[in-house]
């Protein structure tokens, strides 16, 4: 028991730390950039003349300063970013002021949720199964088109993808719209607006789902189940004349199961920093699209807010695939 | 089959790998081998003359580069039929695996699945026949398991769980669970411990005698053979060059190799200087002409590097040598 | 060598060494995978395309309206040209050349950073190598793309073409450093090694004795991968307009095309041209490295064979 909770303690800690460095650095990035939101704002009050009073204009900068969390020399800047960090509170957005970063990213979150839990599940479970099979028949004519398909996809990035997409969707063959999460329709009818609301989703996440699907999962999958297929077990549970259909599914998916649910929990901790070109192509709605428009604009807060999400999104996947891992892995235990 | 009491028999086996560039390396060269019912026979021999590729081609595990040239192999199934393993097609092969001929193969501490419990690896085997009544099965597996003087609790255990030993009877009652007519087991005890092979040697021995199993067991261990096996086949350059009793074997080898194998084991107590093996078994893609193991003899005479000797047969006692010719 | 001496390394006999040893992979490789050969020949045929015939570009990348805008491909223009008045397929040599030399930066510092980083912390063990593996994983951790735009909008006017590939590097090391550090330890469970331990080599005797000729394959690998992903990274920075707009690269070329519109105006050259050649440059680096890790892996090697 005791060896359980040494395990559980490191692997916190280690979170800890990684959390604390990866923080820090988002941290010193932004105040690197040779720009100052605040006097950029000031600046801005002057120019449509409307405030004169130096006094009041003083109140007004010390106030932006401490809001945009740029009060003070950098330690405490560092340390009021922590501050605020713990107590939930993200300061309000400087490109859409004064609206509060974590309502902003609430409402943009679950789009992208949607879209990338979605498509990564979805694209998980089929590029397994396929590459599976796939390397179990890999004389088969369609797994020598499947692999040279994912030869392909595996390596171009998918925001080239969804360009031929694009080109060939809503260019060639016109199906589904350039862009947006929902054109405005008259409001009641649930049905219809679901369908918008698919329609306008569809590319982007086919643009997700296909070279996730054919290209990644697929090819690690089929790397996975080729290695398998040499090791002894697996050879010798066909000598014990087991049935394809048993050594493939007992033997083989069951074994490349476990190393494939770990890639699965990376991926889905990921989400939470967005898909950004596939989002900022398809002008979707989501968080990648509310970073990148930060990044633009120098938004500090919300370049900390959503950078803090996804370090948290990755690095608690990470410690809940560290902790889960032995449950699921009987060969693994608590070290 | 010539002797009605054999239960498997080799004829004329010859097996090469292709190794491309027309290299052929001749692993099997036309083996004769009978095993009879409730025989325990051994095949010896350095590594790297043919034992495992024998055993492969016996259980018809050939895949390229390995290919099967010539001769055949016969099986009796407990009601009396004879089988020509290779006449099988692929499902009747699936068949009478694990019914009729086993197969442990070499390293087998890795040969089961890691993410199942032991239970699950006993039930796949009865599940290739058909539906079956778990709580019935579990009965029964339990009841063989004590049988062999094995725990019940391995059946809720993960391979990994078990030690070296425990595995390795794991894998043996797996593969004698449906009462095979013969097991092959490819160096059953050459990864455990001395301590563990002893229980790995009685309980091939308790499978035997209660279920009337004929196993063949390779090993280059002449130890191991010693204790355990009723004949032995000793083999050299892919070619069967001795075969008889065990206790003969031993006490009078009449082959020079089958000499100088049983010289090679340590005795305790034994004064006599070790006389291993000078030399190295001959490389097979390009074997020497003449009797194979001429240029290592210390009896070679003029004829054995030039005619290959042929079988004699003195009592039970099968020698391919020609220092035997006219005895 | 008698186990009293502790013997140094000599760095000639190292190089000398590695050379060797590459070019015999090289070849041995080259020989058995036909995977590796077509995707050299692709990639051969690209560095042809962008370094000796870009090299007798008659326009200035950099410079508009040099030639008429907007004409489709033909005789006088193989690929058709910009709205900016720029020939494709000059264009798109140049576009080459720069998106080669990104990745080539990238992958020379960031991996061999990885490399060393790695071997050090396997090798070394103890405080170091915690301390290592914390910066590391952190660095996994935080997300790279947003930080690499951060930065290319912060250096957006000292930018050029080599340290856009240095800035890439920053998110290149961690992970091939984590993979070698992973490697060194279990060849450390070796007997091999703790015979060399005993034998009193130092820990970079040790690395470039015992780790490097097994990590050597691996990082031909990675070498290939990191090009693609620097390749990569900077045509995603560029898609959304922050990487070098006033330089070609392939993404700057994918920028302006859709800054432009070009599909919507008919331009498909324009836009196809870019796309059709960096997914080529990914297919050939891909199956470099494919080829040379499939080969790396004896057992699937023989199955390759068989």
């Amino acid at each position: 028991m005791s060896r359980l909770l040494i395990f559980i303690a490191s692997r916190l800690v280690a979170f800890a730390f990684t959390v604390v460095i990866g923080v820090s650095v988002v941290f010193i990035i932004p105040r690197l950039l040779p720009y100052n939101p605040v006097e950029a704002q000031i600046g801005f009050i002057y120019s449509i003349g409307q405030f004169y009073d130096p006094t009041a204009i003083e109140m007004l900068r010390q106030t932006l300063y401490e809001l945009y969390g740029l009060k003070g020399n950098p330690i405490e800047q560092y340390f009021a970013v922590w501050r605020r960090i713990l107590t939930f509170d993200l300061g309000p957005s400087i490109m859409n002021f004064p609206t509060p970063v974590i309502t902003l990213i609430s409402i943009a979150l679950p789009w992208t949720i949607g879209l990338l839990t979605f498509s990564t599940l979805f694209s998980w479970t089929v590029g397994n199964i396929i590459g599976t099979v796939a390397s179990f028949f890999n004389h088969k004519k369609f797994s020598k088109a499947l692999t040279g398909i994912a030869v392909v996809l595996y390596p171009v990035p998918y925001f080239i993808l969804a360009l031929v997409l694009m080109f060939t969707f809503a260019y060639l063959i016109p199906i589904f719209p350039l862009g947006g999460g929902l054109t405005l329709v008259g409001m009641g009818l649930s049905l219809e607006l679901a369908l918008n609301l698919a329609k306008h989703a569809a590319l982007p996440a086919i643009s997700i789902i296909i070279p996730g699907a054919l290209g990644w999962w697929f090819l690690s999958s089929y790397t996975l189940t080729t290695q398998k297929k040499t090791e002894d077990f697996v050879r010798y549970a066909e000598l014990k004349g087991l049935s394809s259909r048993v050594v493939l599914r007992r033997y083989l998916i069951r074994n490349i199961l476990m190393p494939q649910t770990t890639a699965l929990g990376l991926a889905l901790g990921g989400i939470f920093s967005g898909a950004l070109l596939t989002e900022v192509v398809y002008a979707y709605p989501g968080i990648g699209r509310l970073l990148y428009a930060a990044i633009i604009n120098n938004d500090y807060n919300m370049i900390m807010g959503i950078s803090l999400l996804s370090i948290l999104g990755v690095s608690l996947a990470t410690l809940l695939l560290d902790l889960i891992y032995p449950l699921i892995d009987p060969t693994v235990r608590y070290r | 089959m010539s002797s009605e009491s054999s239960v498997l028999e080799c004829r004329n086996v010859t097996a090469h790998y292709d190794i491309g560039k027309g290299i052929r390396v001749r692993a099997v060269d036309d083996v004769e081998l009978s095993v009879k019912g409730r025989e325990i026979l051994g095949l010896a021999g350095e590594s790297g003359c043919g034992k495992t590729t024998l055993m492969r081609t016996i259980y018809r595990d050939v895949s390229p580069p390995l290919r099967v040239v010539s001769g055949s192999v016969t099986i009796r199934v407990k009601d009396g039929e004879e089988i020509d393993i290779y006449k099988l097609s692929d499902a009747e092969l699936r068949r009478i695996r694990a019914k009729v001929l086993s197969y442990i193969p070499q390293g087998s501490m890795s040969v089961m699945n890691p993410t199942s419990r032991v239970k699950h690896q006993f039930f796949e085997v009865f599940r290739k026949y058909g539906r079956f009544k778990k709580g019935e099965i579990l009965q029964q597996v339990k009841g063989r398991l004590q049988e062999l003087g094995l725990r019940e609790s391995i059946l809720e255990s993960y391979p990994h769980q078990l030690s070296g030993g425990m595995r390795q009877r794991t894998v043996i009652a797996l593969a004698t669970i449906m009462n095979p007519s013969v097991v092959l087991a490819d160096e059953p005890t050459s990864a455990l411990d001395v301590v563990y092979q002893r229980g790995v040697v009685e309980m091939i021995q308790n499978i035997r005698d209660m279920f009337g199993t004929s196993f063949i067991i390779v090993s280059h261990d002449m130890g191991l053979h010693n204790q355990i096996t009723d004949r032995i086949a000793i083999m050299y350059a892919g070619k069967i060059i001795e075969v008889g009793k065990t206790d003969g074997i031993f006490s009078d080898p009449l082959h020079p190799y089958t000499e100088g194998l049983i010289n090679s084991i340590p005795r305790i107590g034994g004064s006599k200087k070790l006389e291993g093996l000078s030399g190295l078994p001959p490389n097979l893609a390009n074997p020497p002409p003449g009797c194979r193991f001429h240029p290592r003899c210390p009896y070679r005479m003029e004829k054995c590097a030039i005619e290959e000797p042929p079988i004699f047969r003195i009592g039970d006692r099968v020698v391919s040598c020609w220092l035997l010719e006219g005895k | 060598m008698t186990l009293t001496e502790r013997p140094g390394i000599d760095m000639l006999k190292v190089v000398g060494m590695g050379v060797s040893r590459f070019s015999q992979t090289f070849l041995d490789v080259y020989r058995t995978s036909r995977t590796f050969r077509i995707g050299l020949i692709m990639f051969v045929a690209l560095v042809a395309l962008g370094v000796g015939v870009g090299s007798f570009s008659p326009f200035d990348p950099r410079r508009w309206y040099l030639v008429t805008p907007n004409r489709p491909p033909g005789l006088d223009y193989l690929l058709g040209t910009t709205t900016n008045g720029q020939d494709v397929f000059w264009l798109l040599t140049w576009s080459i050349r720069n998106s080669l030399i990104i990745g080539l930066v990238t992958a020379m510092v960031a991996s061999h950073v990885g490399l060393l980083l790695g071997m050090l912390a396997g090798a070394r063990g103890g405080l170091l190598d915690r301390v290592l593996m914390v910066i590391t994983d952190s660095f996994v951790v935080i997300p790279a793309l947003p930080t690499l735009i951060l930065l290319a909008v912060l250096l957006r006017d000292v930018m050029t073409i080599p340290l856009m590939g240095l800035i890439i590097s920053i998110f290149s090391w961690p992970w091939p450093s984590r993979q070698v550090r992973a490697m060194v330890l279990s060849l450390r469970e070796r007997d091999f090694i703790s015979t060399s331990i005993f034998s009193g080599y130092g820990v970079w005797g040790r690395v470039v004795r015992d780790y490097l000729p097994f990590i050597l394959p691996w990082h031909l690998v990675n070498l290939t991968n990191t090009v693609l992903f620097a390749i990569s990274s900077e045509a995603a920075l560029a898609v959304i307009g922050v990487s070098i707009l006033s330089e070609a690269t392939l993404g700057v070329m994918i920028y302006w095309a859709l800054n432009y519109s070009a599909l919507f105006r008919g331009l498909w050259w324009w836009l196809i041209s870019p796309v059709i050649t960096i997914i080529l440059v990914f297919v050939s680096l891909f199956l470099i490295s494919k080829g040379i890790s499939d080969y790396s892996n004896p057992r699937l090697r023989w199955q390759a064979k068989g």
